[in-house]
């Protein structure tokens, strides 16, 4: 068994130095094969390993991984399962453990993350087929969060008439079961012109504002925005839906006492208009018309600037990327058009079901969002654009590979780690490599391609993998407390030295 | 002009820069351990060229693609018929090991000396005074042995230069067929 290196350090009274963010459980790296070897390797953000564990058949370890009768409920029942399987390249099944589109701001629908701060870092399967299906939802609703420092909590957006939106924990299981199940309460948000899209929302906490774009369900699209949004994460962490309001014995009806549902329903001037000053134009410059996942969803930011990016998969097309003008900054709300299309052969999303189609990660202190989707089939190749929150500028990627893919994971304060499911056999192990987004954004010009995926055999022969032959790696990017990123850095307590003396 | 990156696994161009990415790399790593190699060319009309379908010439000095002439879409499926030629000689051999491990984990398992089977043939063996049920489970085990065999004839058949073959390679589910 691994162990946990990270630690809370007690001292006197109820005081406690906070950990390091750098050795918190950055992402785990997953391979194997039910009749041998499987298991994760989890590193940290100094890339020192923070736990391993490997199980292997035959009960020779800690835990077996074969469907024996010594194995886990789920080893044994879903063993032979696409789903946890890395025996081969993503582009070569729609099920298997490594596709692109299994990772997101919440994690690996495939793999329930480890504890951060208490247990064990390492992550662990889901039930295959079922499992995965239901965390699926929250990997097609959940919203980017633009700026947000203290990345402990997600909003969720359903499409329909009148914005199926949902504040909660950083879970896809939760959100299924207040999906499903009606655990916790649905806000209706008043529509500015027809209908919400799937996941395609932003919430910017330090601007209190909340950008939802709108379709027609005719692939044309109008976005809007909100001022003076309550503290979302502040309810998420309540879950108090009639928090502030008296209680007593009766029942209160939810929609004409809840705070946060009353506030959409009496702030409809807080929402951009549809035209004239102040307002954002429709969607230009689509290249074409696919499918519902280009249809009803999309990832969208809404910058510091009040600028609006979406990026868009357009299945067996590829991508592309719309950018509006801040009404605020930049005098109009105009859609510049597409700023980028990227284009290859054949490719699927939401319409072959909910664990397909584009997804998001964003940096640990939220400056940088990378909004991806996949270039060849299920999950193989990858397009890619990072968006930098204060400004809106984007830098784009577009990988045609129809075997592996690369997922970006964030990575220290500022970076993602680019990670190759190539094959970890012949002795390499597992491959990635780094995009330093201040540096790269720094030194790249506006909408070019500033290699974000060259050179991922950077780390070759040093990472092992936990199955000895092929094997093409899944990742599960880690929750953890994005927060120290933003105020235990040296950088934030002791001021940013611009220069060495 | 561009920058176009020739992936040496996938042994097709995936990407094209207006740079070359190798800047900054150290010289020693460039012939070796890079996992791709860059021709400078002209950009590639990805609107209507199928960039994937760019390969190595003969020479191995350059790029180009033989089907240019030729429907995206039939582009298409001449580049995944192709594809599946790079891919199955890694497939037919991973196919071949995960056999031997198959056989070897069912024999060594379910059939051990310690199984509950050899132990179930030992004593039925024991009350009735002969040794019909460990013959029994000798012959099982043959079977699984002789199974073992017919699939690796099989596999070993499926040639990976041919693209019906290779497709076969790829999808090759080991398991499925011992256990079937």
């Amino acid at each position: 068994m691994g162990r946990r290196v990270s630690v809370v350090e007690q001292k006197t009274g109820v005081t406690q130095t906070p950990k390091d963010p750098f050795e918190q459980p950055c992402f785990s790296s997953f391979g194997g094969w039910y009749s041998s070897a499987k298991g994760w390797f989890t590193l940290d953000h100094n890339l020192n390993m923070s736990n391993v564990m490997v199980g292997a058949n035959g009960a020779y370890n800690s835990w077996t991984c074969d469907n024996n009768s010594y194995s886990s409920e789920f080893s044994n029942t879903y063993a032979s399962s696409g789903w946890i399987q890395t025996t081969g390249q993503p582009g070569s099944d729609s099920s298997y453990a490594s596709l692109c589109t299994n990772v997101g701001y919440l994690g690996n629908m495939n793999h329930q993350s480890g504890s951060n701060t208490g247990g064990n870092p390492t992550p662990w399967i889901v039930g295959a087929n079922d499992g995965a299906e239901r965390r699926s939802y929250g990997f097609r609703d959940v919203c980017t969060l633009p700026g947000e420092t203290h990345q402990d909590y997600a909003v969720f957006m359903q499409y329909g008439n009148s914005g199926h939106f949902r504040v909660g924990n950083r879970s896809a299981s939760e959100y299924w079961i207040n999906n499903q199940y009606a655990k916790d309460p649905v806000f209706s948000i008043p529509m500015g012109w027809d209908r919400a899209m799937y996941g395609t929302c932003s919430y910017n906490r330090k601007r209190n504002k909340l950008a939802i774009m709108e379709t027609d369900d005719g692939h044309n699209f109008q976005p809007f925005v909100w001022s003076d949004v309550p503290n979302l994460r502040s309810y998420a962490h309540s879950r108090n839906w009639y928090q502030g309001v008296t209680e007593q014995a009766g029942a209160l009806d939810f929609s004409n006492n809840s705070p946060l549902q009353q506030w959409f329903n009496n702030n409809t001037a807080k929402r951009t208009p549809a035209s004239g000053t102040g307002s954002y134009g429709s969607a230009t410059g689509k290249p074409t018309n696919q499918t519902v996942e280009d249809q009803r969803r999309g990832q969208l930011v809404i910058c510091d600037n009040d600028r609006l990016v979406m990026f868009q998969m357009i299945p067996s097309y590829g991508a592309w990327v719309a950018r509006w003008n801040s009404p605020t900054v930049d005098g109009n709300g105009n859609c510049q058009g597409s700023v980028q299309n990227m284009s290859w052969t054949t490719s699927y999303g939401l319409d072959q079901g909910n664990r397909y189609g584009s997804r998001f990660v964003q940096t640990s202190d939220g400056r940088y969002i990378a909004a991806f989707a996949p270039s060849y089939y299920y999950g193989a190749g990858l397009y890619c654009t990072i968006i930098r929150v204060s400004d809106g500028k984007c830098l784009h990627t577009n990988w045609n590979s129809s075997g592996d893919t690369v997922v970006p994971i964030p990575y220290g304060k500022s970076s993602f780690l680019m990670c190759s499911s190539t094959n970890c056999d012949s002795g390499y192990g597992v491959q990635f490599t780094r995009f330093n987004c201040d540096y790269r954004f720094g030194d790249s010009s506006d909408n070019t391609n500033p290699s974000m995926v060259d050179n991922y055999e950077a780390t070759r022969h040093m990472y092992d993998h936990a199955y000895y032959t092929t094997s093409y790696p899944a990742f599960i990017p880690h929750i953890y407390d994005t927060s120290l990123f933003n105020n235990q850095t040296s950088d934030i307590i002791d001021g940013y030295d611009k220069y060495s003396v | 002009m561009a920058y176009l990156i020739y992936n040496k696994n996938e042994k097709h161009v995936t990407h094209q820069l207006d740079y070359d990415p190798r800047e900054g790399v150290e010289d020693k790593y460039n012939s070796g351990e890079l996992t791709y190699m860059v021709f400078e060319g002209e950009k590639i009309d990805t609107e209507n060229d199928f960039i994937t379908n760019y390969r190595l010439n003969a020479a191995g000095d350059g790029v180009e693609n033989p089907y240019k002439s030729l429907s995206k879409a039939d582009q298409l499926t001449k580049f995944q018929d192709d594809q599946a030629k790079v891919y199955a000689p890694k497939y037919q051999e991973h196919a071949l090991k995960m056999l031997k491990m198959e056989v070897k984990n069912i024999l060594e398992g379910e059939y051990s000396n310690s199984s509950w089977r050899h132990e179930k043939a030992t004593e039925v063996d024991l009350i009735n005074g002969n040794n019909d049920a460990m013959k029994a489970l000798a012959l099982e085990k043959q079977a699984i042995r002789d199974k073992g065999n017919a699939l690796e004839t099989e596999i070993k058949a499926l040639d990976p230069t041919v693209a019906a073959d290779a497709k076969t390679l790829i999808a090759y589910n080991v398991t499925t067929k011992m256990r079937s």
